[in-house]
C-alpha cells in the first residue's frame, strides 16, 4: 500500500521523512490525510484505524476518522446528486448507499435516497 | 526525538479538507455514463401532467424533470395554462414543456404583426426599432437589412402562408411590393423567443410548388388552344388575357403545327411583379419556342405566345403575343391597393 501511495502522491521522500521524524501514530495520520486528498477514503480510514490501534484514546485520530467519514459521505452524496440529475437513478442510489456506509446517520444521504426512490416510482420505473 | 522536532498534523481536519476539495480524482465525475440507465422494461410512455406535478412536489432536480420530458414527451398537449398548473417548476422544466407546446396558431397571429413592425421601421430608416424582433446577425448587416426592405421603398406586403419547420422554426412566405413597382417573394424564418417571434433568416422564395403548377397550366393551355377548346383555355388564363385574338386564322395555322408541349425551362422574373416565365417546346416550332408568363399568385397565364427579348412571331397578327393588360392592376389588387376592372 505504501508503494502505491508513494507512486500516487509522488511524495516518497516526504513519506520517508515522516517515518524518520514522526511517531507511528502521526505517520498513520499523515498517510490518512494524503489518502483522503486522493479520494482513497477506505484506505485513509484504515490508516486512522491503525493509528487508533496504537493509541485508542488519540483524539486526533478519532477526529480525523470522523472527518474522513463525513468527507467520503459528502462526496458520495455529491456524486449521487450528479447521477440523479443525469437520470442515472440506480447508480445514484448506489452512491447514497455508499455514503450511508461511511455515515449511517447522514440525513442528506437518507433524504436523497428516499427522494430518488419516490421519483423513480413517480416516473414509473419501479 | 522531542515533540518540538516533529511535524505537526492539523488535528481539526480543515487543512486536509481544503486540499481534498482541490483534488479532482474524487468520486464525482468518474462515472462514464452518458445516457440514462433505466431498468429493462421500464416505462417510456409520455409523461402526464400529474406525474410532472408529483416530480415537482418531490423536488426532483429541474434538469432531471426536463430531461425526462424531452426523452419521453408528454401525454397531454401543453398550452400557456400548463405553466400555471406547474407552480414551482424550474426553468429547465418549463423550457422543456414549452418546446412541446404547439405554437403554429400563435405564430400565425404574431408573425404578421411582427412583419408589419419590421417593414415600417426599415422603411423609415430606423433599424434600431426592430431589435426585439430581428436577430443580431441581420440587424448588424446593412445588406441583410436591405434584403428585407430598403429605406423609403416599401409599398405593401401580405403573408401568403406560415408553416412550422423542424427545430421550432416558423417559415412565413411573404409577398412585398416596393416602389416604384418591384415585387419580391420572400421567405422569412422566425424562431420563438419568450413571448415573441424573432426573425433569424431571410431568403427568396423558390416558388417550387408554383413552378410545377405553372408547367402544367401552360401545357394544358397549349393543348386546349391547339384543339380550339377556348373554354378550357380560358380556365388557365387570367380574365383579361385576350383569348379571342387567338382565334384569328393566322394563329390557327400556327397552332395546327403544334405537335407537343414540353416545358423547356421556367424562370422566376420580376417584371412589374413576380412572374414565372415558362418556355415551351412545341416540337414543330422547336426553333421558336414560345414563352408564357404565369402569375404564381393566381396560377393563371397573363401573357401567352411571345418570346422574351425577341420578336419571332413577325408573320402573325400579334407579333408580341397576347398580354393581359391588367397585370399590374391584378398585382396591386393582391396587395389591396387598386383593383382591376371587372372583365
Amino acid at each position: 500500500m505504501s508503494q502505491a501511495l508513494a507512486r500516487a502522491s509522488n511524495n516518497a521522500v516526504i513519506r520517508n521523512h515522516y517515518d524518520e521524524v514522526m511517531t507511528p501514530i502521526e505517520v498513520h495520520l499523515a498517510r490518512a490525510q494524503q489518502l483522503t486528498n486522493l479520494g482513497h477514503f477506505d484506505q485513509a480510514a484504515g490508516e486512522c484505524d491503525a493509528a487508533l490501534r496504537q493509541d485508542s484514546n488519540s483524539e486526533r485520530a478519532k477526529t480525523m476518522r470522523a472527518g474522513i467519514s463525513r468527507e467520503a459521505a459528502a462526496r458520495h452524496i455529491a456524486s449521487a446528486n450528479q447521477l440523479f440529475e443525469r437520470q442515472q437513478y440506480d447508480p445514484a442510489l448506489s452512491e447514497c448507499d455508499a455514503a450511508l456506509r461511511y455515515d449511517p446517520q447522514n440525513a442528506d444521504a437518507v433524504n436523497l435516497k428516499a427522494k430518488i426512490v419516490q421519483v423513480k416510482k413517480a416516473l414509473g420505473y419501479q | 526525538m522531542t515533540n518540538r522536532n516533529k511535524r505537526s498534523i492539523p488535528a481539526s481536519g480543515l487543512g486536509w479538507l481544503r486540499v481534498a476539495g482541490m483534488v479532482t480524482c474524487g468520486i464525482a465525475g468518474v462515472f462514464p455514463f452518458t445516457r440514462p440507465l433505466i431498468a429493462q422494461g421500464a416505462q417510456s410512455q409520455p409523461l402526464g401532467l400529474g406525474q410532472i406535478q408529483r416530480l415537482i412536489q418531490l423536488q426532483a432536480p429541474d434538469a432531471t424533470i426536463a430531461a425526462e420530458i424531452r426523452r419521453r414527451g408528454l401525454s397531454f398537449t401543453p398550452d400557456r395554462r400548463t405553466v400555471e398548473a406547474l407552480r414551482g417548476a424550474g426553468p429547465e422544466t418549463l423550457q422543456a414543456i414549452d418546446e412541446l407546446r404547439p405554437m403554429l396558431d400563435e405564430a400565425k397571429l404574431a408573425i404578421p404583426q411582427t412583419l408589419t413592425k419590421i417593414y415600417q421601421a426599415l422603411d423609415q430608416g430606423n433599424p434600431q426599432a426592430i431589435g426585439p424582433f430581428v436577430s443580431p446577425e441581420i440587424t448588424s448587416r446593412t445588406q441583410a437589412l436591405d434584403a428585407v426592405c430598403r429605406p423609403f421603398t416599401y409599398k405593401a406586403h401580405y403573408v401568403e402562408t406560415i408553416i412550422e419547420r423542424p427545430g421550432r422554426k416558423f417559415e412565413a412566405r411573404v409577398r412585398v411590393l416596393f416602389k416604384p413597382f418591384d415585387e419580391k417573394a420572400q421567405v422569412f424564418t422566425f424562431h420563438p423567443n419568450r413571448s415573441t417571434f424573432v426573425l433569424i433568416q431571410v431568403g427568396n422564395d423558390p416558388l417550387t410548388l408554383e413552378t410545377e403548377a405553372a408547367k402544367e397550366v401552360v401545357r394544358q393551355f397549349v393543348f386546349a388552344v391547339r384543339a380550339g377548346k377556348w373554354d378550357v383555355a380560358s380556365r388557365y388564363a387570367s380574365p383579361h388575357l385576350p383569348i379571342d385574338k387567338m382565334k384569328a386564322p393566322e394563329w390557327a395555322q400556327y397552332f395546327d403545327k403544334i405537335t407537343g408541349a414540353q416545358v423547356d425551362s421556367v424562370q422566376i422574373i420580376a417584371d412589374h411583379g413576380i412572374l414565372l416565365l415558362v418556355r415551351v417546346d412545341v416540337r414543330s416550332y422547336s426553333a421558336h419556342l414560345p414563352d408564357f408568363l404565369v402569375d404564381p399568385a393566381t396560377g393563371l397565364i397573363v401573357r401567352a405566345f411571345f418570346r422574351a427579348r425577341e420578336n419571332i412571331f413577325t408573320k402573325l397578327p400579334d407579333p408580341t403575343g397576347f398580354t393581359d393588360p391588367d397585370i399590374e392592376a391584378s398585382i396591386l389588387k393582391r396587395f389591396g391597393l387598386v383593383g382591376p376592372k371587372e372583365p
